[in-house]
C-alpha cells in the first residue's frame, strides 16, 4: 500500500516531469509512439525516478516476452504468396 | 507530372513482398487458422492489385492492413451471410464462426514459451487480447493495428494500455516471474 510520502513524491518533478504525467505516457514511450520532445522528457524522468524506472522495466519485460511469442508463418505459405503476387504482376504486364 | 511514388515504379510483387509475412501473421490473428489466413492474404493481394492505381504510396502497411480487414469482413459475409448484423464487429463474427475451433485465448496461449505469458494472456478479454496480439506480439504500430481492426488508434492505445496494466498486475502475484515484480 502507498504511504502518504509516496503520494507526495509522485507530484514532485524529477528529470523535468512528474510521476503522474509520466505514468500516463510510459507505455506510449516504450511503444515508440511519443514525439521526440515528450520522449526526451519521459526518458530523463525514468533515469531519475526509481518507481517509474521499475514500472518501465516491468512493461519492457512484458513486451519483450510477448514479442518472443510471434510464430513464423507455416512453411511454404510465404513462398506461395510470393509466387501468387508475381503472377498478378505478370498478368498485368501481359495486358 | 511524373509519378514519384515508389510503389508505381516497381512491380506489384516487389512492392508487396516486404509485407507478406506481416500480412500472414495478422491474417492468422484474424482467422485463427493458418489455411484461412493464406486464403485471406491471397484475396487481399487481388484487391490490393486492383486498387493500386488509387493508392497514394504513403503508409503501405496500413493500406494493406485496411484491405486485409475489409476482405476479411467480406469473406465472413459471403461464407455466413446472416453473421454480420448491423453494428456487429468482425471479431464477434469470427468468434461465432470459429465457435468449434480453439478460442483466441487457447490459440495464443497453447504454445506460449513462458508459462506466465500463457497465464496473463489467458486472463484478457477478446478485445484486449487482439490489440496485444497485433502490437506486442506482431509488432504493429498503433495506426497499423487500428487499420487492421477498423477502430481509431486512440482506442487501440487505451485497450492496449489497460490490457498491459492488467497483465502487469497479474504478474505481480506470480512467484515464478523474477523479472517482473
Amino acid at each position: 500500500m502507498m504511504k502518504p510520502s509516496d503520494v507526495f513524491d509522485m507530484f514532485r518533478r524529477k528529470g523535468g516531469a512528474r510521476c503522474v504525467e509520466v505514468g500516463r505516457q510510459i507505455q506510449t514511450y516504450l511503444d515508440g509512439e511519443l514525439d521526440e520532445a515528450a520522449a526526451a522528457k519521459v526518458s530523463s524522468h525514468l533515469a531519475a525516478c526509481r518507481r517509474c524506472g521499475l514500472s518501465a522495466h516491468d512493461y519492457r519485460t512484458l513486451k519483450s516476452a510477448l514479442a518472443d511469442e510471434s510464430v513464423p508463418p507455416p512453411a511454404g505459405s510465404l513462398e506461395r504468396l510470393q509466387v501468387f503476387a508475381a503472377e498478378l504482376a505478370a498478368a498485368d504486364g501481359r495486358r | 507530372m511524373a509519378d514519384e511514388t515508389p510503389h508505381r515504379a516497381m512491380p506489384f510483387d516487389e512492392f508487396v513482398a516486404p509485407h507478406l509475412s506481416m500480412l500472414l501473421r495478422v491474417a492468422r490473428s484474424l482467422t485463427r487458422n493458418a489455411h484461412d489466413a493464406e486464403d485471406l492474404v491471397q484475396d487481399t493481394l487481388v484487391r490490393a492489385f486492383r486498387a493500386q492505381a488509387s493508392f497514394d504510396g504513403r503508409h503501405p502497411r496500413a493500406w494493406l492492413l485496411t484491405i486485409l480487414r475489409n476482405t476479411h469482413i467480406n469473406r465472413n459475409r459471403r461464407q455466413r451471410p446472416g453473421l454480420l448484423a448491423n453494428g456487429d464487429d468482425v471479431t464477434g463474427a469470427a468468434d461465432r464462426r470459429n465457435a468449434a475451433s480453439p478460442s483466441a485465448e487457447d490459440a495464443a496461449t497453447a504454445n506460449a514459451r513462458e508459462p506466465w505469458v500463457a497465464d496473463v494472456l489467458g486472463q484478457l478479454s477478446q478485445r484486449h487480447m487482439e490489440v496485444v496480439q497485433l502490437v506486442d506480439v506482431e509488432g504493429l504500430s498503433y495506426d497499423e493495428a487500428a487499420a487492421a481492426l477498423g477502430i481509431p488508434a486512440g482506442t487501440v492505445m487505451s485497450r492496449l494500455h489497460r490490457a498491459r496494466a492488467r497483465m502487469r498486475s497479474r504478474l505481480a502475484h506470480r512467484q515464478d516471474v523474477r523479472s517482473v515484480r
